[in-house]
């Protein structure tokens, strides 16, 4: 495919978005949510390999579902009343297939099931964009949705989100399911960020990309497909490796790492809120997580592949240094950024 | 004219302690000589001046919103004493330990060493808050951990050092206790602020006995004094005279007028200093290492201090005797010094004898020690040690404690002179041809220092430190001469007793000197039984029953298992087949849907 044409999809999965957050009405809601769906498939078929066709297929047939569940659900909720505006409409059934289509859409928990497959399918790059980029329309409508009625059912999405990702990820060893994995348990603490305060979600979701592109992008690089894969990037270049390492362990909200102070704040908020039972087991799903995030970081720091014996580490290979960096910063100065996110109203 | 001089001693013990960074040794020593001149005029200077009797130079460190860290000294009497004699007697030490360690490819360090460990002690006697008092009370401890583990390939030298700092742990929770309860109670540190208190906390002063237990090593928390033997003998004597074990004694003077408004606990630690007094009196009897009398002695000692300090309550008394003990204590550990390096580290008592001859200034300068520790009258220990027993002899708190005293301070002159009769007097029981020999300046000096100080520091320092209690001054004869008739009826029996012993056909196996010998079955009980019944209980209960037995089975284990069993559910739902996927989900969107419908 030329390549001139992909900023044409980038700018109109960015207006997707912004069609979204700046309309009130369903209908240009589910117009944004269809052109950034559309938008973003000749991305994922960039290279044609089989893998990525099969991927983008189920991607769009669950999208096209979710779509038509969407317009459904604003039909009935419409023929309920005419008043239109979608704030005023909770509560019915119309309202709640509006939900539920979004739900699918972002992959939560009981709807996750083409997550999984579709990132297995992909390159690390467009399964980047899809774990970060691509849930942003969703979500604009989700904090729109999310209200009294409906919140109870997402703060139970979220729940089962949370575990599903943590037991999901156990006995991967696909690095891709793995990542598709966190990101559905990120999801579930995502949405129930969302119920408690939009603009926590946001800082939570904000804090989820900034660190998960660097990994996804230094993945890229490694070119692992296979857990066993990362033992020997300690091998050919530690500085990422260990890297990687470090990474892996922030996302899995360790602490003094910037992982967890997303999730302290969240918590903080979460604790002050009354959601007692939903921390617990949104800790317990991370808990769960935790057990493959420190077996990667253990692949990517400790453990040396197999080797000639006169070969030593290669601790020369600088490649990508602002991204190391970067990643690096992020890492250890988490207590700076979140003092700021600290300040949001509660 | 006070404050210039406070300013100066503070400027040469400021100097000395850039003096400690300087890699000539020798120029170390002489500093701390010269500050403690400095030190001396101005003790002399605080005697003559009437306006003011105390002094205190202070600024502030950290402010904290509403609580200000100040650090401050509080010269007193006691300050000013104590840095005279605790860096006379450092320094001598230091010229000593020129001697004793010469062949020490370290004893630069050594010296640095010492040198910190008096820093800290002078700093925990100028501190006025708690908070400066913790960091010299700390120091003290870190220090004399490394000088006990000097010789750190012995492993009985680690163990010593272990115990130290482990018993010093405990007793420094006691010190932890005052900081959070002044913290909490009053939010300020200093003494002044605690001084003026109108009521008195049981729990603060736990703390604070528990404290000087530790440190002082009062019974209970005794064992690690004797084992610190292991240490090299300038680092016993500096540790036994002038540093680290008269902290806890020093803690409680000051302290004692809160301690004295308080009769429950002043009862406690007036039982407590005597039953450690006797107890280590009672050891000190039967033990064949020299050093080991003499830290025995010590330990007496301090028992007798903290009797004073709080049953008879006069801890001018108790101060005196710190003073007075530090002149010949540390004299006397030189002196076993001198003998032990002669004799090629012999340090048995039963390998000595005759050393008169051998050694002719060390051995009389022991014999002053001695006789200056029994309390033989116009010597330094008998200014000090006198008044206290008559002092705790008219005091009506408890009559069964100050017959205790009394049968330790008859034990102290009986140790004495049967460690005397052994080392110095008698005949020569060494191996042949060893290399016994005085002529070494750095260990002549110091003794001889020590001797005149230990001869006139008494009659000197009586002058400013009489006690305040006038009773003592007039008692009936049969009381104001029982100090002296115990002493000298102990000596006696003593002399006989060894003699006794010493024949051929005398019985050597006496079943009750076992009592004697292993220091009261103290430490075999604490070190060896109690750890035991605490090793095999955790083994058996914790680590068989629960960590290998239940726990492990319930939680690594089970919880392993269950969690494998919910993620091959979660992952068998992958099935990559979109219809089934799809299927699933619209089932579940029904479901929920049908359930909302019928809420």
């Amino acid at each position: 495919m030329s390549p001139y044409i992909s900023p044409l999809f980038s700018i109109t999965m960015i207006m997707s978005v912004m069609l979204i957050s700046s309309s009130g009405h369903w209908v240009f809601m589910w117009l944004g949510l269809e052109l950034g769906t559309l938008a973003f498939i000749p991305i994922l078929v960039w290279w044609h390999s089989s893998l990525e066709v099969e991927a983008t297929v189920k991607y769009f047939i669950v999208q096209a579902m979710a779509a038509a569940v969407f317009f459904l659900g604003g039909m009935v909720s419409l023929s309920g009343d005419f008043m239109g505006g979608v704030n005023q409409l909770m509560g019915n059934i119309g309202d709640m297939m509006i939900m539920l289509a979004v739900v699918t859409k972002l992959g939560l928990a009981p709807f996750h099931y083409w997550v999984v497959d579709v990132v297995q399918g992909l390159n690390y790059i467009p399964g980047a964009v899809l774990l970060t980029w691509q849930k942003v329309p969703g979500l604009a409508v989700l904090t729109q949705l999310a209200t009294c009625n409906n919140s109870s059912m997402l703060l139970l999405f979220g729940m089962v989100s949370a575990l599903v990702g943590g037991l999901g990820g156990l006995g991967q060893t696909q690095m891709r399911k793995l990542l598709a994995f966190s990101s559905i348990s990120h999801l579930g603490w995502l949405v129930v960020g969302c119920v408690a305060g939009s603009l926590l979600g946001l800082s939570y979701f904000t804090l989820y990309v900034v660190l998960s592109i660097p990994l996804f992008s230094i993945l890229h690089m490694l070119n692992g497909g296979h857990l066993n894969q990362l033992r020997t990037g300690l091998m050919f270049n530690p500085l990422m490796s260990v890297l990687l390492g470090v990474g892996f362990l922030s996302l899995g909200g360790l602490p003094p790492f910037f992982g967890f102070f997303g999730k302290w704040l969240l918590l903080t908020h979460f604790v002050g809120q009354l959601l007692l039972g939903v921390s617990v087991v949104l800790i317990t799903g991370t808990l769960i997580s935790l057990f493959y995030y420190l077996r990667v970081s253990y692949l990517c720091i400790v453990v040396l592949g197999p080797q000639q014996i006169m070969s030593g580490l290669n601790w020369r290979k600088m490649q990508l240094s602002g991204l190391m960096s970067g990643l690096l910063v992020l890492n250890m100065l988490g207590l700076f950024l979140v003092g700021g996110a600290s300040c949001l109203p509660k | 004219m006070l404050e210039l001089w406070g300013v100066l001693s503070l400027t040469s013990l400021g100097v000395m302690v850039i003096f400690l960074f300087s890699k000539i040794k020798s120029s170390f020593a002489e500093s701390v000589k010269y500050a403690g001149y400095m030190n001396a005029v101005l003790l002399s200077i605080l005697l003559m001046s009437d306006e003011s009797e105390m002094l205190f130079l202070k600024w502030e460190w950290v402010k904290l919103g509403g609580y200000s860290l100040m650090i401050s000294f509080r010269f007193d009497l006691y300050t000013c004493c104590f840095f005279v004699v605790g860096l006379y007697v450092t320094w001598n030490i230091l010229m000593f330990s020129f001697y004793y360690m010469s062949t020490d490819p370290r004893i630069d360090l050594f010296c640095k060493y010492l040198g910190l460990f008096l820093i800290a002690m002078l700093l925990l006697v100028s501190a006025e808050s708690l908070f400066q008092l913790l960091i010299g009370w700390e120091g003290v401890g870190i220090m004399s951990y490394l000088l006990i583990s000097w010789w750190y390939a012995r492993s009985d030298a680690n163990t010593a050092a272990l115990q130290a700092i482990f018993y010093n742990r405990v007793g420094d929770i006691g010190l932890l206790i005052m900081l959070m309860w002044s913290l909490v109670t009053l939010g300020d540190w200093s003494f002044t602020g605690l001084y003026a208190l109108d009521f008195v906390n049981t729990f603060f002063l736990l703390g604070v006995v528990l404290a000087a237990a530790g440190k002082s090593a009062q019974l209970g928390l005794h064992p690690w004094l004797p084992a610190a033997m292991e240490g090299p003998t300038p680092v016993s004597s500096l540790l036994h005279s002038s540093t680290m074990v008269v902290a806890g004694v020093f803690l409680l003077i000051r302290f004692s007028p809160i301690i004295l408004n308080h009769k429950e606990i002043q009862l406690m630690v007036f039982f407590l200093g005597t039953m450690t007094t006797l107890f280590s009196a009672i050891c000190a009897l039967a033990q064949n290492d020299m050093k080991k009398v003499v830290a025995f002695s010590t330990a007496s000692q301090l028992g007798l201090m903290v009797t004073v300090v709080a049953g008879a309550g006069a801890p001018q008394l108790a101060f005196l005797h710190i003073c007075m003990h530090a002149f010949f204590k540390a004299m006397l550990f030189m002196c076993s010094g001198g003998f032990i390096h002669g004799l090629q580290n012999e340090q048995d008592v039963r390998k000595m004898g005759g050393l008169h001859s051998a050694a002719p200034i060390t051995s009389v300068c022991f014999f002053i020690g001695s006789a200056a520790l029994m309390g033989v009258p116009f010597l330094a220990g008998f200014f000090s040690k006198d008044p206290i027993i008559e002092i705790i002899n008219i005091n009506n708190l408890n009559s069964w404690a100050v017959g205790l005293v009394l049968i330790a301070t008859s034990f102290t002159a009986a140790y004495s002179v049967r460690l005397l009769y052994f080392s110095v007097g008698g005949v020569s029981r060494m191996l042949v041809l060893q290399p016994m020999n005085e002529e070494y300046g750095n260990l002549i000096g110091p003794l001889q220092r020590l001797a005149y100080s230990s001869v006139i520091a008494g009659v000197v320092f009586i002058y400013f430190l009489s006690p305040n209690q006038i009773s003592c001054l007039s008692l009936p004869l049969s009381l104001k001469l029982a100090a002296v008739f115990v002493t000298l009826v102990g000596g006696l029996i003593a002399w006989d007793v060894v003699n006794l012993l010493h024949r051929e056909e005398s019985v050597t196996n006496i079943p009750e000197l076992a009592f004697e010998a292993q220091v009261g079955f103290y430490p075999l009980i604490m070190h060896k039984l109690i750890p035991k019944v605490w090793l095999n209980m955790g083994e058996m209960y914790q680590m068989q029953v629960m960590d290998r037995g239940w726990t492990e089975l319930a939680l690594p284990q089970g919880l392993g298992g269950n969690y494998k069993i919910m993620a091959d559910n979660v992952v068998n739902a992958q099935t990559s087949l979109i219809k089934m996927y799809i299927a699933v989900m619209v089932m579940m969107g029904g479901l929920i849907l049908g359930i909302m419908i019928c809420l």
